[in-house]
């Protein structure tokens, strides 16, 4: 095989849409692990009002603390599974050899786990905010924060993800390496929900929430795939 | 996010992300100098060298847990050496990562099949990684190991045997100049091991490298591959 005659390697673009394809692909196939973060979060969130009150203040009040929290460890959940899969099978193997960017690589299986994980849970954070006397008009404010942090989570999730892949007590070491990091984020968020809650501007809280999101775009596939490269020694 | 994809590929790859270059790094060779690896405390192989060039194959043998498998890793560039250095086409891989791997085609232990997905699938997706979506290859490579008829067939029906043709697929798909395989032979009929050496002639002979891993003597027709034999007590 000479080198002349192979064809030119794919263009990055195609790389990662043929990632995400693939995810999605398997993802479908398997409908039952994409319902259950998305389940986890509806009984979470509905624990809330029969442990402490049904009291409209009370709720309105932590509303939008509970919601971020409850999506934050849904979203969690399927962090654990994002390259262990990949790892027992030998693809890992043929992904950090498919002479491809392995950031780019990465950066598709984040966007593929945001889209089955990450995106349901924003969709149906409006019904749960309902049930927690959010008014109206900051659901969309719900959503949109939810929308830049469950992305940044997953973002800053792969990270972790990536450094234990290869462990036994991958699942426990994950969130004590990723919570703490997604504080941040966490209060942002929740702090944007309740500020648009009480008839505030929320400009600030939302333009750090992307701004955090930016730079999670930018260094962790970054990190994830030197990390993935140490998990596969 | 395709920005940033597209970004990403600006800052790794100089040219546009469309039409990237093939990576020549001028005649195929792989060299490895003063290997040394450790597995925990335990020394696997020390100082050891090895040179395979173009249209030369290298069989690696010795008992379990003799570091074959280690070897080939190190090789890849998976695991990092204690010691020692891995050269292709003279330079050190850790510097030609990317152009290494598109040069390497890797066929460990495990066949690398999502079992959720149908062969072609699989295939065609592996294709794609390396070269963009190439439908006739995948076909033409399918009929090649006679693996046309699973072609709709979700991994995990297949067989070991099937799954072990399905790498060498990915093999193939891959058209790289060295072939790094661990144990091709296992799991494999009559039919299917005269297949793999088969290949493995076809490509030695027309210039390409192969390093393969294997506990059984292999004869290989048109190749008299080298031997490197791993564990002796020395």
């Amino acid at each position: 095989m000479t080198v002349q005659s192979r064809p030119a390697p794919a263009g990055l673009w195609d790389v990662w849409l043929g990632i995400v394809t693939r995810e999605l692909r398997l993802a479908f196939r398997r409908p039952g692990d994409m319902a259950t973060p998305l389940i986890f979060f509806a009984i979470v969130v509905s624990l809330f009002p029969l442990a402490v009150s049904p009291d409209k203040q009370l709720l309105m009040k932590f509303g939008p603390g509970v919601l971020w929290v409850a999506a934050l460890l849904a979203s969690l959940m399927s962090l654990g599974t994002l390259y262990r899969q990949d790892r027992e099978d030998g693809t890992l193997e043929q992904l950090l050899l498919s002479g491809q960017p392995v950031s780019v690589l990465v950066l598709g299986k984040i966007a593929a786990q945001w889209l089955v994980t990450g995106l349901p849970l924003v969709v149906i954070s409006p019904i749960a905010g309902v049930a927690f006397f959010i008014p109206e008009e900051s659901l969309p404010i719900l959503a949109g924060s939810l929308v830049l942090g469950t992305l940044s989570l997953s973002l800053i999730g792969s990270v972790g993800a990536a450094l234990t892949v290869g462990l036994r007590q991958a699942n426990s070491l994950l969130s004590l390496l990723v919570l703490p990091l997604v504080m941040p984020v966490l209060i942002f968020g929740a702090r944007a929900v309740s500020l648009s809650a009480d008839g505030e501007t929320t400009g600030g809280s939302l333009y750090l929430l992307a701004a955090l999101t930016i730079l999670t775009t930018t260094f962790s596939p970054f990190a994830a795939s030197a990390a993935l490269r140490i998990s596969a020694d | 996010m395709t920005d940033i994809a597209a970004v990403i590929g600006a800052l790794q790859v100089p040219s546009a992300a469309g039409a990237r270059p093939v990576a020549d790094l001028g005649a195929a060779h792989l060299k490895a100098h003063g290997l040394t690896l450790f597995r925990g405390d335990r020394c696997l192989f020390k100082r050891l060298d090895l040179e395979v060039g173009a249209g030369e194959a290298l069989h690696v043998v010795g008992p379990n847990g003799s570091g074959k498998t280690t070897l080939l890793r190190t090789l890849a560039g998976l695991t990092l050496a204690e010691d020692g250095q891995v050269y292709w086409c003279g330079h050190r891989i850790e510097s030609v990562r990317q152009e290494y791997a598109q040069d390497l085609a890797w066929c460990g232990h495990h066949p690398a099949l999502k079992d959720d997905l149908t062969l072609r699938e699989n295939l065609s997706l592996h294709r794609r990684l390396r070269f963009g979506r190439d439908e006739d290859a995948v076909a033409r490579v399918m009929d090649k190991l006679k693996i046309s008829r699973l072609s709709e067939i979700h991994a995990g029906r297949l067989s070991a045997g099937q799954r072990r043709r399905a790498s060498l697929a990915n093999l193939l798909l891959s058209e790289a100049r060295l072939w790094l395989m661990d144990e091709p032979l296992t799991n494999l009929d009559v039919a299917g091991k005269a297949l793999v050496k088969q290949l493995i002639s076809e490509h030695v002979t027309g210039g390409g490298l192969c390093v393969l891993v294997a506990h059984e003597a292999v004869e290989i027709e048109r190749v008299e591959p080298a031997q490197l034999e791993l564990g002796r007590k020395s």
